[in-house]
């Protein structure tokens, strides 16, 4: 296994987490001491990236976020500031704006199937110079050689990097195994994983990402993201230097930067419930949890039910409004029945 | 009977194409495209329609030239396309979202559009949300946001839209804004390979405080659908507004007319059948 570089994902994903409510305050803290553990690449912003802030989907709290982005840019030259680019609900104009405030890494994110969405969007960000990363999302619902065909495409219009996301926690480590190899065959760039943990298996499907040829790791302080949460940044670090693979990361530090979020978010923090189990079984994304238990306490339906019906309508991330059309219709046939 | 020429041989051409020939009173006297042996020069040659290969160049060497032609171009071509037009004295109804002309959605303000000599038709998603956002407005004379979520398949998506994803979304935001004189708007789209390919679904999210009486804006909903229903049938609402604490939602859902595309391309249907309406009344 060679050295995994490790992407910190906690002040982007983990706003699935706490509604998009990080204060800018607990931001930079959490930046000083992430860098001082050894990070160097961290990513920032809503759940769902540029342009995400919605009725939809969730308010960002605190926008002012971005000054202390700007800040932190300045301070740190060598640390690399990244956001999530959805082509649908980000703009160039989004893009432009987050590159002014010292964004140096653009991570254009599509669902699995759709890679030729980000052409002009990958397009865009490396003829400002940009660093490009191009993501897969819900890689669970296609077949590995598919997922490859994807990536090329992407690999294509110029990115620097391909990631492919576990988005609902559904993948197995040897699933993670097999579109690793599916994918750095056909690809020249480097590869990356993202995990979830809905089914417990973000630490064993990262280490198959790294054992299988995987250069890069998303990972979260205390495992901190989207519904049941992503791989633990510091859990790995430990695992990883014990096999004596070296990441260049401070474990104490990385524990302290853990426990940092457990003191300021401790309502908030993710565990494997049943209703993560069931959104991992039926490929269901993640940061959909909070949004479900809204809508099945708003029209008297039950959550497992819900997320049963988007499994089986395919719904991809993005769809919030699916999951209380969802619960609308159950609640019509519950009625009709009884 | 009115003379329409339609320029652009691609999805949208061929489906105005059958919409136009079924329509009475209108006559389709060219159909022009760029590549000889095309799919879509195919298919209108074997409807009978007078077919050329020569794009608007082909169009105008015709002795009798149109009244109307409708462009099914791009964005990049359509300045060439309007300013041949005009040279000539033939009103346009773009499909494109080049923006040159007034912009229309048919149950908003055609009567202010008709005396105009180009039209515009702004986009799938602005045709399927305009009618609920207008409905929402009269109910709620303030209101100063509303979103649209528009969730298509991936079958009806073209290489076009994929290509044109910013564009499509600043460009839908400020003609909903402008045209309804709502403060913001934004725009959100979904592209989906779930099989079987859905029919378009367009949702809308306002702030529910900003909803006077949930009754009274459902029944405005109800009523503008209803309405818009007059030129694209397969335009329902599939969710009613409803308040989640602080969103309050409605979906509608747009089934095509299955002319020349399937019935879930709702978004490419939506668009026609506003353009027919416009052309019908010009």
């Amino acid at each position: 296994m060679t050295k995994p570089l490790f992407y910190d994902v906690t002040l982007r994903d983990g706003c699935h987490a706490n509604q998009h409510s990080f204060e800018a305050e607990f931001c930079s803290t959490y930046i000083d001491n992430a860098y001082a553990a050894g990070i160097r690449y961290l990513e920032v912003g809503h759940g769902n990236g540029l342009g995400g802030s919605s009725l939809h989907i969730g308010r960002l709290k605190h926008p002012l976020l971005w000054q202390v982005v700007a800040e932190k840019a300045a301070t740190y030259p060598d640390l690399k500031i990244g956001v999530h680019v959805i082509p649908g609900l980000a703009t160039f104009e989004d893009m432009k704006q987050a590159a002014e405030m010292g964004v140096s890494v653009f991570r254009i994110a599509s669902h699995c199937t759709e890679a030729d969405t980000t052409e002009t969007y990958v397009g865009y960000a490396a003829d400002q110079g940009h660093e490009v990363w191009g993501l897969l999302m819900m890689a669970h619902m296609i077949k590995p050689d598919h997922l490859a065909r994807e990536a090329k495409k992407i690999e294509s219009y110029g990115a620097d990097r391909i990631v492919f996301l576990d988005s609902a926690g559904a993948l197995t480590p040897t699933m993670v195994g097999r579109i690793t190899r599916e994918i750095t065959q056909v690809v020249e760039v480097p590869v990356g994983f993202h995990a979830h943990n809905n089914l417990h298996a973000a630490v064993a499907n990262s280490l198959s990402a790294i054992s299988s040829g995987c250069a890069s790791i998303d990972a979260c302080a205390r495992g901190y993201g989207a519904g049941a949460g992503n791989l633990s940044m510091e859990a790995l670090a430990a695992l990883l230097e014990k096999d004596e693979i070296p990441t260049g990361l401070d474990l104490k530090k990385l524990t302290a930067l853990a426990a940092l979020l457990e003191k300021h978010h401790p309502s908030s923090l993710p565990i494997v419930d049943s209703l993560s189990t069931a959104t991992g079984f039926h490929g269901v994304f993640s940061g959909f949890k909070p949004k479900i238990l809204e809508a099945a306490a708003c029209f008297g339906v039950d959550p497992m039910d819900i997320i049963a019906e988007l499994g089986k309508a395919q719904v991809i991330a993005g769809q919030e409004d699916q999951i209380i059309a969802t619960a609308s219709e159950l609640a019509a046939a519950q009625e009709a029945s009884s | 009977m009115k003379r329409v020429a339609i320029l652009g041989s691609g999805n949208i051409g061929c489906d105005l194409l059958v919409k136009c020939q079924e329509t009475v009173g209108i006559e389709v006297v060219s159909f022009a495209g760029r590549h000889a042996n095309s799919k879509g020069l195919d298919f209108a040659a074997r409807r009978g329609a007078p077919v050329t290969d020569r794009s608007i160049e082909g169009i105008l060497e015709d002795g009798e030239k149109p009244d109307i032609l409708i462009d099914c171009t791009s964005a990049a071509h359509h300045p060439h396309n309007y300013n041949m037009c005009r040279e000539h004295g033939i009103r346009v109804v773009d499909m494109t979202p080049a923006k040159l002309g007034v912009t229309c959605c048919p149950v908003v303000n055609l009567d202010r559009c008709l005396g105009a000599d180009n039209i515009n038709m702004i986009s799938c998603g602005g045709q399927a949300s305009m009618p609920i956002c207008l409905a929402i407005q009269k109910a709620n004379p303030s209101i100063s946001y509303i979103e649209i979520v528009s969730t298509i398949s991936s079958a009806s998506a073209g290489p076009g839209t994929r290509k044109n994803i910013s564009q499509y979304i600043t460009s839908t935001q400020k003609a909903i804004s402008s045209m309804l004189g709502i403060e913001t708007v934004k725009v959100i789209i979904n592209i989906t390979p779930a099989i079987p390919p859905i029919h378009m679904k367009t949702s809308i999210l306002v702030d529910s405080e900003q909803i006077a009486s949930e009754a009274d804006t459902r029944a405005s909903i109800e009523d503008i659908a209803a309405q818009t229903r007059n030129y694209a049938p397969g335009y329902h609402t599939s969710v009613k507004l409803r308040s989640l604490g602080q969103k309050s939602m409605c979906q509608v859902q747009v089934t095509g007319s299955g002319h020349y595309l399937p019935p879930y391309a709702g978004n490419l249907d939506i668009i026609n059948c506003a353009a027919l309406e416009v052309i019908r009344r010009l």
